[in-house]
């Protein structure tokens, strides 16, 4: 997406890679609280 | 409680006053009193948005949550992270470039003023109503803990941020979040570091995660599967949790005027974003933790024996009945089992064998199997037989070093008004931009604007307090009312944005029919599944109803359609 003139985006070259990052993130959690729950179960 | 816990209960919650009355200052007009003249930075605005979500039942009900039925509550959270994504692409530019003051003047511009004043009434009416519940539900949980007078507790909880939010806006709103929510955090770690400090000698963190999970209380992750096909019924799943919780999420953060008003305060569309994008990346850790301390809290009560009933309010009332017979023999096998309970786990955490986890699990079987006649008693003799939101307190009052204890209970206080103020400023926020000014007073000058706003946010005030005073008749279970409203009307809500951002051949009147029909077909399913007719959880309903609404209204659109052309989503509104 475009960005506009005040939309300098933080850390990234874009926002699609924030969006990227916030799924990445909660595949992760989902996996590691997967793998928490057979752990203690 | 003793003196040192009133004197820290009574400086944390002055502080937080005082500091709101400090932080007032904002300029007099609409935008400086509802939006902080859109000049907040990205983290005070994820600050606020976290604040205004996590209510005083977050704190008593979650930790309860997981002592009865393990972590699986956290799944709830998933559909978050993936909702604040699509309102980043599709809500916050649209909202920012409108420089609109609530999220239904959108509609307006969209469709027309009957749909934007339908929606904005579904609104009020909802939010009007679960913010005087989120008053009532911890005052009621305190009451019965505390022995204090429940109006008076309600008078408190309710009242004394009507001084800050109505002196100082959604900047006073704001700044108190951020103390609010430093205190809450470290109030909620020093409460987790002491359940494990409390536990036996030999027995560590470790060990109190290994006794929580072997006994079913960290199953964060579960499919709904059950007997080889989905249960729809299950509240709390995988699927629910990702497809119900983006629907729910996309609502509340979406259209829900309480959470669009506190992104809609940065200062830039890309402060927004950082904002939501960022609360959706940490608020599942944070209420992993919070749940977490709910397991903690399971396993210290099997070193030291859980009381029967966690309400003592109720046991009093047990005491006094004809059921105090029975009363007496379900504690005197409750105190039996926990004697073979400390034997069984004393050998279990020596040598972790399989037989002493089977005996333990028979134990807490019977455990279970007590308090649930102990339950049946109590309603029985009239009383609220669910006490999962009094476990965390009562094991604070009970076991909790003095001083600690005045600070987990201005938790309560402040998370409650964290969430109470912004729900006030958004509800007046409504009030003025979509009622008032459109059908009370159209040609106000800035000032009268900023009054109105001011009256506005008091009158709300005194309706969530009164609406809680009514409330407390009902009993406990309104605490789960909170949720089982949102998803009554969101789901219309949703849909009517959903329609109005990406259908764009759909107009007005169409939308607006829709709405209706919507509306009444999920109050209709939510009594059928109350009945019993058909088994449906609570978080479908928001997914239903949205889906259902595009579609009808594409349909409606389509056999019925508006000469009139729709209008363009960049025109200027100010």
């Amino acid at each position: 997406m475009q960005n506009g003139p005040e939309e300098k985006v933080p850390l990234f070259r874009n926002w699609t890679t924030w969006y990227l990052l916030v799924l990445v993130a909660l595949v992760a959690m989902i996996v590691v609280l997967y793998f928490f729950t057979q752990r203690f179960s | 409680m003793t003196h040192t816990d009133w004197i820290v209960l009574i400086l944390t919650l002055a502080c937080i006053v005082l500091y709101g009355v400090y932080k007032s200052r904002s300029s007099r007009d609409m935008e400086g009193y509802f939006l902080s003249n859109r000049n907040l930075p990205w983290w005070l605005v994820l600050l606020s948005i976290m604040g205004t979500q996590a209510s005083a039942v977050t704190f008593i009900a979650a930790p309860g949550q997981a002592y009865t039925d393990g972590m699986r509550f956290l799944q709830y959270y998933f559909g978050l992270p993936l909702a604040a994504i699509v309102i980043c692409i599709t809500f916050v530019p649209v909202f920012k470039k409108l420089r609109i003051i609530t999220a239904y003047e959108y509609l307006e511009q969209r469709f027309d003023g009957r749909t934007r004043t339908f929606t904005a009434l579904l609104f009020l009416l909802q939010r009007g109503l679960s913010t005087g519940i989120s008053v009532v539900a911890p005052s009621i949980v305190l009451s019965a803990l505390l022995g204090w007078n429940l109006t008076l507790t309600n008078l408190f909880m309710g009242g004394i941020l009507i001084i800050y939010t109505v002196t100082g806006g959604a900047r006073a709103v704001a700044h108190t979040q951020k103390l609010q929510l430093l205190i809450i955090f470290m109030a909620m770690f020093l409460a987790g570091w002491y359940v494990v400090r409390s536990l036996p000698g030999n027995v560590g963190f470790t060990d109190a995660l290994d006794i929580g999970g072997r006994l079913g209380k960290l199953n964060v992750i579960t499919t709904g599967v059950e007997g080889g096909s989905f249960n729809w019924g299950d509240q709390f799943n995988l699927f629910s949790g990702i497809i119900g919780g983006f629907f729910l999420a996309l609502s509340y953060f979406g259209t829900d005027q309480s959470q669009v008003g506190r992104y809609l305060t940065a200062r830039s569309v890309a402060e927004s974003r950082m904002g939501l994008l960022l609360n959706g990346l940490v608020k599942i850790p944070m209420q992993f933790f919070i749940l977490l301390i709910g397991v903690l809290v399971f396993s210290f009560y099997q070193f030291r024996g859980a009381p029967v009933f966690f309400n003592q309010k109720e046991i009093d009332r047990l005491e006094q009945s004809v059921h105090r017979d029975s009363l007496h023999t379900l504690q005197h096998r409750m105190d039996q089992l926990q004697v073979g309970k400390d034997i069984v786990l004393k050998q279990y955490t020596e040598e972790r064998s399989e037989n002493h986890l089977q005996a333990l699990k028979v134990l807490q079987s019977q455990t279970d199997s007590v308090r649930t006649q102990v339950k049946a008693l109590v309603k029985q003799n009239g009383g609220a037989e669910k006490d999962a939101n009094y476990i965390f307190m009562r094991f604070v009052v009970d076991y909790l070093p003095v001083g600690l204890v005045g600070l987990l209970i201005a938790v309560i206080f402040l998370a409650s008004w964290g969430s109470v103020a912004a729900a006030l400023n958004s509800l007046a926020s409504c009030t003025v931009v979509d009622i008032h000014k459109r059908y009370i007073k159209k040609d106000c000058t800035s000032l009268q604007d900023y009054r109105a706003g001011k009256w506005y946010s008091f009158a709300w005030g005194l309706f969530c307090v009164a609406a809680a005073m009514f409330a407390a008749n009902i009993g406990n279970s309104l605490i789960e009312a909170v949720n089982i409203l949102g998803s009554l009307f969101y789901g219309t809500i949703l849909g009517i944005f959903l329609v109005a951002f990406y259908c764009k051949k759909v107009q007005g009147r169409a939308v607006f029919i829709a709405a209706i029909v919507v509306e009444l077909m999920t109050i209709g399913l939510f009594i059928l599944s109350e009945k019993k007719v058909i088994g449906l959880g609570f978080l479908w309903l928001n997914a239903i109803g949205a889906l259902s609404l595009v579609v009808l209204s594409c349909l409606l659109q389509a056999i019925w359609p508006e000469r009139k052309q729709p209008a363009d989503n960049d025109v200027q509104t100010q």
